[in-house]
């Protein structure tokens, strides 16, 4: 592969990932913050494309092969950080590291899982994010939420997977 | 130009996966459409044990135990859970480090 697309994807996708750090460190959060994110991504490609142009000039093959590249990054990226911010499975590997060689009881898990606020937080973090309207003991849908909820259905619809969760 | 293509194919391609993986395996996703079954409200407690149109946290945990064990992460054999792979281990050690790296404390 040419070293101007290289260097410039590098320096674009040091940038994004340096960026999102530092932001992340200094002001942490439990929103997962993904319109920032997005925005600290587009910040990153940006980079790339003008380390492009002063690597390669105004070379449209070296630009779009940057572009695309960039946007693939970043899109795999976000799969990982998705998994990182609110991934269930990785809560288990984490849990499951702490026992060392030792299995655990899977009715234990559940019971464990249960008993901890984690489903609870996942509710408060959906009102914050104002997809539902939380008081004293009973949730209810906003229209935010009410939308996505539809949107959801449909998709599930269109591309055949059902909705587990 | 070969290069543009492919990436331009694989960037739409992971754009799928992750749609179909947020609609199959989705936690809020999952609550938003539960709630919009029940008529757009219910209480919490309920919404905790019907969670996935009545699998409740029990279900929910047994399809992720189930999938990490298919993908060799961890052993699950009867009702024994556990221990990791080492593929499984570098998994949770990468992922908590990250965690940490980025202070992600209220997760899944």
């Amino acid at each position: 592969m040419n070293t101007s697309i290289v260097g410039a994807v590098a320096a674009g996708m040091t940038t994004f990932l340096l960026l999102h750090v530092v932001i992340w460190r200094a002001a942490p959060s439990n929103s997962p913050r993904i319109l920032l994110l997005g925005l600290l991504a587009a910040v990153g490609i940006l980079v790339s494309l003008l380390v492009g142009l002063l690597l390669a000039g105004l070379n449209a093959f070296v630009l779009c092969a940057v572009l695309w590249i960039d946007l693939f990054a970043v899109i795999l990226y976000m799969f990982v950080y998705a998994g990182l911010a609110r991934s269930v499975s990785v809560t288990l590997l984490s849990r499951l590291l702490r026992c060392g060689d030792q299995p655990l009881d899977f009715n234990a898990l559940v019971e464990e899982y249960s008993s901890s606020s984690r489903f609870d937080d996942r509710i408060r973090l959906m009102h914050r994010s104002g997809l539902v309207r939380l008081s004293e003991n009973s949730v209810a849908l906003t229209g935010r939420g009410s939308a996505l909820a539809r949107w959801a259905k449909l998709m599930g619809q269109v591309v055949g997977g059902g909705l587990e969760g | 130009m070969k290069v543009s293509a492919i990436f331009l194919y694989l960037a739409g391609s992971l754009v799928y996966v992750e749609l179909r993986s947020l609609l199959s395996r989705g936690y809020s996703v999952r609550i938003l459409v539960d709630l919009h079954t029940r008529g757009a409200s219910a209480s919490l407690g309920s919404l905790k044990s019907g969670y996935g149109g009545g699998v409740g946290v029990r279900g929910m945990l047994a399809k992720r135990v189930g999938t990490l064990a298919g993908l060799g992460l961890l052993r699950f054999r009867g009702n024994r859970v556990g221990p990791l792979t080492p593929l499984g281990k570098v998994c949770a050690v990468a992922g908590e480090r990250m965690r940490q790296l980025l202070r992600l404390e209220l997760v899944g």
